[in-house]
């Protein structure tokens, strides 16, 4: 048999559930959706529960991936947006020397009270996110986490772990913007579309990439680079389906505050949240 | 994705209709690859059913990807059902195969004996091996993505896969030529 035979036949396996398995399981599950929730701490693997506004719109995801494979790609794929008078390297320039940087995510509708904000600081290596009643703290330098959660009583801290990165690796602002376009680039083989443009009254460039749009599963990020300071100041992702309408996934802004929040009190756990330890796994 | 965004934002407000939908929506994708990874559709229904538990009482934690949390928690689950399954006796593991084999014919008449032979074929495979064939073709994932979901470089998911079906093509040219 050949391999392409074996991947297909196993891709069109599909198994289906009876009626009296379907209810034992759905009995099971909203037998479970409506036990009060205890007041514990929050499980060490979290991995998922806070979901970055980046990379909610899986500019994480990219991140991430592309830490792994820069150096691959570095010097290989280069950006090749036309028309632009804002350089890669007038942006990393502009951005030499920007400490703190606030990503806000609205979701896909700016106003509705869904909001998810990230502080990261490249000095001090400490991020800090906010969302649904959430917050952690995690200094790099120290290899702590800090963890709020509203169904708690208590602040649990926890070891950062080993393998986790500062900014998914990223050593700056730019180089999270810069590693999003080369991965989407190089992943999809998609071109870098660079115009001017305003966004809420402000002369910016906007730089657009898309990939998958005609799949149904596609997806455009675009950025809006401020013309004068060359920082990105907003960005939207959106999602094209296979009708052609467009959905918008994330309305990000990106901010550049003197600094952050001091401490997770500041970010918004109440004062008299107790720290303690996780216990051990 | 928008339709992933709304169900979530119903399961945080706590609405069964919600996690109905949810389980409507990936019950068999999530049943056929919890078959393919354990042996017997009985503890597949069991990882199933424990995917659901856990969805409801922790879903509110979820923030997106709803998908990607469901495949990763079947898988999750396997693995543990699996676990368990190596510390029993193999007597009882021997035991345990004989009933899996009467069940299947009569649990799941829809599969072809084509997909039977491969979903046989799929167990002489290491668990690691399985796991990033079926999240591909059942789970219709990208390789990074399941890079990403088990934490291991691109490359070994990739040379996982290539192996996994090599030897599944070994497996099944044996069977064929006896």
């Amino acid at each position: 048999m050949s391999s392409e035979k074996i991947e297909d036949t196993i891709r069109n396996v599909r198994l289906t559930t009876s009626t009296a398995t379907d209810e034992r399981i759905m009995m099971a599950a909203e037998a479970a959706m409506t036990k009060p929730k205890e007041k514990q701490p929050a499980r060490i693997d979290t991995s998922g529960q806070i979901r970055r506004i980046i990379m909610n719109s899986k500019w994480t995801k990219l991140a991430t991936a592309a830490t792994v494979i820069a150096a691959i790609m570095l010097g290989i794929h280069i950006l090749t947006g036309r028309g632009t008078s804002v350089t890669i390297a007038q942006m990393r320039e502009a951005m030499q020397g920007i400490d703190w940087m606030q990503i806000i995510n609205e979701g896909e509708k700016k106003g509705d009270g869904q909001v998810e904000t990230d502080w990261y600081s490249f000095v001090s290596k400490v991020h800090i996110g906010v969302g649904n009643g959430v917050v952690e703290y995690e200094d790099f330098n120290t290899g702590k986490r800090l963890w709020w959660d509203p169904d708690g009583s208590s602040i649990i801290e926890y070891p950062i772990a080993q393998a986790k990165e500062f900014a998914s690796g990223a050593s700056g602002p730019f180089e999270m913007i810069d590693k999003t376009f080369r991965i989407i680039q190089a992943e999809n083989n998609s071109e870098i579309v660079k115009e001017l443009g305003t966004y809420e009254g402000q002369k910016v460039e906007v730089w657009i990439i898309s990939h998958d749009v005609k799949s149904g599963e596609g997806r455009t990020l675009t950025v809006y680079i401020d013309a004068y300071r060359k920082f990105p100041v907003a960005a939207t992702y959106d999602h094209t389906r296979q009708d052609g309408t467009v959905l918008r996934e994330s309305n990000i802004e990106f901010r550049y505050p003197e600094t952050g929040p001091a401490d997770i009190y500041e970010a918004g756990a109440p004062k008299s949240a107790q720290i303690k330890h996780a216990p051990n796994p | 994705m928008s339709e992933d965004r709304q169900l979530l934002k119903g399961l945080h407000r706590g609405e069964s209709a919600a996690l109905r939908q949810i389980y409507l929506k990936y019950k068999d994708d999530l049943l056929t690859i919890a078959r393919s990874l354990v042996h017997d559709i009985n503890t597949a229904e069991d990882c199933l059913q424990d995917v659901f538990v856990s969805l409801a009482s922790d879903g509110y934690r979820i923030r997106s990807n709803l998908k990607g949390y469901l495949l990763s928690s079947v898988v999750n689950r396997a693995r543990d059902y699996l676990r368990r399954e190596t510390a029993q006796s193999n007597f009882q593991v021997n035991m345990q195969t004989k009933r899996i084999d009467a069940t299947e014919t009569t649990n799941i008449p829809a599969l072809d004996e084509n997909m039977k032979t491969i979903i046989r074929a799929l167990e002489k495979l290491s668990l690691e091996q399985r796991e990033v064939i079926v999240l591909h073709l059942q789970g219709d994932m990208k390789f990074r993505e399941i890079a990403t979901m088990l934490d291991m470089s691109i490359n070994t998911v990739q040379s996982r896969y290539r192996y996994g079906i090599e030897k599944l093509r070994q497996v099944l040219t044996k069977k064929e030529a006896i």
